[in-house]
């Protein structure tokens, strides 16, 4: 890795200087620490959490890197970027770097990042270089960028965990995301509820679980029907949808999942009555929730809700003449700025835990 | 007019006015003369608070000669000094340097150095005040201090005669009996006014300004009780291995080299009562006191809830692959000596009732921390905390190494619409703040034998009661033996039993 692959041009990184494992900290006082030039701004270092990110390959630390330093600008962390990259030397080896703003009263406010990478057997020393940069009594947070759900990982992951107060990643990312997210429903059940859980995809279901639950207003108990729209790696967000309604609505899987081609469905039961829930794929459409459409019957009446994603990635209600509140921002579709958006919660989310259980049942189904 | 007080002296200096004498350094080509000792005179020197005549005499087996001893202090010095030496001020220095080689347990060696003495002190004009600082093991401090005396070197002071003093290092003894016997053997060859048992964490910024900051700031004292503060933790972590240590610490362990001295030493000053004066007897009175409280540990069973020992094994340390103790170079292949120690500590009296103190030491941790946290109660579980999910709580951290500070963790609201609660650290740092690094903690120590001020050194009374403390623990484990010692990887913050132990009231280890 090169110190411009970790800071790409432009990010407002300084250049990545390499640097010996044990001469992290005195080099990142020393970038701190550099002389000003006559009339150059006082530099003031931020940082409100640690954030340690675990990507791998060359091209994934990169991409990352890219997304780091909206994460940084928003919520100054101490950056530690770990990176599996096997070549033919394992390391590890480590470049440190730093990202200046100019803030209130003409200050450089600058955040610190650690760059570090190691292959093969060097790997599992990278929990033993990343334990003593984590700055004390600050927030730590993991965020595994790997496209592989994170207790596949292994060790790894769970000594990096052991350290975090909260854990973040995409299931969007992944290859099999059904059986991904029943691997990662099997992990979070037996996760302390003190710590936060955050998968990207459910972060981004927050407009359209907004959405919902204001265009079903008191009706929501009388939902009937349910079919959700997906395009591709959006399985899991349709998944932990359902599990968000069902946790909330008090439903209780009548019979097991019933899955063929595009699509699949189950059928759930409440106190007021049976439910059906669609899942279908289109397999052109963009990769999130493109619809989803709700039927409801109220007095014997039947009604049909439908949410639509738009091209421009709104969300919109179909409705015959478009009123306050029928169209809502989408999801962003920048890691980076969900994951800033994650970091200063440091409570556990109890409605994702809530909704967790049922999507993996689900996504069990999905997978058998 | 007090003794070895000037009169020329008023309004010079606030602060400790060293009297001129003669610093003879036992050990002087051991480690800590030439990583910390003639560092901490030469910055005195440099700092010119040293008194103008003064000069010091190296004592050791090691045959060297005086420009050997030089040589070996001014490569001390560039490499551990915090200042590094400039050549025209070294040249100056040096010519105050001296060495006498000769056995501790030799008295030809003693009448050499007396002779030496002798000789330098009329060049400095110094009027025959010696400091003798002891950096010898334990087991050498009694023959070196008859030897000293039979060589007519050391003696009871008497008023109008040139001083003698004697600086001791810790560990005095390796347990209660011993320690008795150190102290009785050294106070029937001077008085407890010339003994310096010196414990440099005591020396340290950060520690000397605790009492500073806990008396002179009007909102820490009112809170300082059982009833604002939740718990304490004091931790000093080591970054390193026993290293070449081992013959030392085989016989001490953990709580012997860590607890005896140094923790309970910044526990007495987080504790202790507000003395009516800053004068070293009153000081250290209000030290002894917080140790005659500490409740004594249980024994039996019941003592694992209260104190947990571990050894560290193999692991990666900073991405090292590092060897467990017990294959460490001269330590035994079934070593029980415990490398980590965790207590659960309580002060009985009135301020602290209830109130546990963590203390917890450790070698091959994540890294070199020592820090003192205290962790204030939660607010009442009500509007920001009303669902339940505790804030997190406020906490005053004193770092004493590296990076000497403190910080005070607060709640505060994240810019937003939404009412988001955050805790923030208000940070100093003495680094930064004061620009000028901040003194080592052997040149105050130092300066403050050489002033005649005891305040930061430790009495008679308060090594006993804290080997008194200590001593019960290391007998419990006796009396159980070592069934199981839990291991921790090198490189980890300690073993589970320990995670235990603090999570068993709700509580949890701080990461530094």
């Amino acid at each position: 890795m090169s110190g411009d692959l970790a800071t790409p041009a432009g990010s407002g990184w300084s250049e990545a200087r390499p640097v010996d494992i044990d001469g992290i900290e005195r080099e990142l006082e020393g970038l701190l620490r550099s002389p000003q030039a006559d009339g150059e701004p006082v530099v003031s270092r931020a940082c409100m959490s640690n954030l340690m990110v675990f990507a791998r390959g060359a091209d994934q630390a990169a991409e990352v890197a890219s997304e780091i330093a909206a994460i940084a600008e928003h919520h100054p962390s101490r950056v530690l970027l770990l990176v599996d990259e096997s070549g033919s030397d394992p390391g590890p080896h480590a470049w440190v770097s730093t990202l200046c703003h100019l803030g209130e009263g003409g200050r450089r406010i600058c955040s610190e990042q650690v760059s570090i990478r190691a292959g093969g057997e060097a790997l599992r020393r990278l929990p033993s270089i990343a334990r003593p940069l984590l700055v004390g009594d600050l927030p730590t947070a993991l965020w595994w960028a790997a496209a592989m759900p994170p207790p596949l990982g292994g060790d790894l992951f769970f000594e990096l965990a052991a350290m975090a107060r909260r854990v973040i990643w995409d299931s969007a990312a992944w290859e099999q995301e059904a059986h991904g997210l029943a691997c990662v429903g099997d992990w979070a059940g037996g996760v302390d509820p003190a710590i936060g859980l955050s998968d990207l995809a459910w972060v981004r279901l927050a407009p359209w679980r907004s959405m919902v639950a204001g265009v079903l207003g008191g009706s929501a108990a009388e939902l009937r029907t349910v079919r959700i729209e997906h395009g591709p790696h959006a399985l899991p967000k349709a998944l932990l949808f359902v599990g968000w309604l069902a946790s909330r609505l008090g439903w209780r899987p009548w019979a097991p999942g019933r899955v063929g081609g595009d699509a699949a469905r189950w059928e759930f039961t409440s106190t007021s009555g049976s439910i059906s829930v669609e899942v279908c794929r289109i397999a052109e459409a963009a990769p999130a929730i493109v619809a989803v459409i709700l039927g409801t019957v109220v007095g014997g009446m039947g009604r049909e809700v439908v949410v639509r994603r738009s091209v421009d990635g709104r969300l919109v209600r179909d409705l015959a003449a478009p009123a306050m509140g029928s169209t809502v921002s989408g999801p962003s579709s920048s890691r980076g700025s969900l994951v800033s958006r994650e970091l200063p919660d440091l409570d556990g989310d109890p409605l994702y835990r809530a909704a967790l259980p049922f999507a993996r049942a689900l996504a069990t189904d999905v997978v058998r | 007019m007090a003794e070895n007080e000037n009169p020329l002296q008023a309004g010079q200096d606030s602060g400790p006015v060293a009297q001129p004498c003669t610093l003879v350094i036992f050990g002087a080509a051991g480690d800590l003369a030439r990583r910390k000792l003639v560092p901490a005179v030469y910055n005195l020197a440099l700092d010119g608070v040293l008194p103008a005549n003064f000069a010091v005499v190296g004592f050791a087996r090691r045959e060297l000669s005086d420009e050997e001893f030089r040589a070996s202090g001014r490569e001390g010095v560039d490499r551990f000094s915090r200042r590094i030496s400039e050549s025209a001020r070294w040249s100056e220095f040096e010519r105050g340097l001296f060495y006498v080689p000769g056995s501790f347990e030799d008295p030809a060696a003693y009448a050499a150095l007396k002779k030496r003495i002798e000789e330098v002190e009329p060049g400095f004009g110094i009027p025959g005040n010696r400091v003798f600082y002891l950096s010898v093991p334990p087991s050498e401090i009694v023959p070196c201090v008859r030897q000293l005396e039979a060589a007519g070197l050391l003696g009871r002071d008497e008023p109008g005669k040139p001083f003698s003093r004697v600086i001791v290092e810790k560990p005095i003894g390796h347990d209660l009996a011993s320690a008795r016997e150190i102290d009785g053997a050294v106070s029937s060859v001077c008085d407890e006014k010339q003994i310096f048992r010196i414990d440099h964490y005591l020396g340290k910024e950060t520690v000397q300004s605790l009492l500073v900051m806990r008396f002179a700031n009007s909102i820490f004292e009112p809170l300082w009780n059982q009833k604002y503060i939740d718990h304490v933790q004091i931790t000093v972590a080591e970054e390193e291995g026993v290293g070449t240590r081992a013959n030392y610490y085989e016989g001490a362990g953990a709580l012997r080299d860590m607890v005896q001295n140094h923790i309970l030493q910044l526990l007495c000053l987080v504790a202790m009562e507000p003395p009516f004066e800053m004068t070293a007897d009153v000081v250290r009175d209000h030290k002894v006191a917080v140790l005659k409280c500490l409740r004594p540990i249980p024994l039996g069973d019941e003592m694992d809830r209260h104190v947990v020992r571990a050894q560290y094994a193999a692991g990666f340390h900073r991405g090292v692959e590092v060897p467990g103790y017990r294959r460490e170079d001269r330590v035994k292949a079934d070593s029980t000596t415990e490398t980590y120690v965790a207590i659960k500590a309580f002060v009985d009296n009135w301020r602290w009732a209830g109130v546990p103190f963590y203390l917890r030491t450790g070698k091959r941790l994540p890294k070199r921390a020592s820090e003192i946290a205290v962790q204030f109660k939660d607010v009442p579980q009500m509007l920001f905390n009303a669902s339940g999910t505790p804030l997190e709580p406020n906490v005053l951290a004193i770092r004493i190494q590296p990076d000497e500070g403190l910080s005070l963790r607060i709640a505060t609201k994240l810019p937003g619409t939404r009412v988001r609660i955050y805790p923030v650290k208000m940070d100093f740092r003495y680094g930064s703040t004061f620009g000028d690094q901040s003194p080592e903690a052997y040149e105050r120590l130092l300066l403050d034998v050489m002033a005649g001020d005891a305040t930061l050194f430790m009495r008679r009374d308060a090594v006993e009661a804290s080997w008194a403390w200590v001593t019960a623990i290391l007998d419990g484990w006796q009396a159980r033996g070592t069934r199981y010692l839990p291991e921790y990887p090198a490189g980890t913050w300690g073993p589970i039993e320990a995670d235990r132990l603090i999570e068993a009231d709700r509580r949890a280890w701080r990461v530094l």
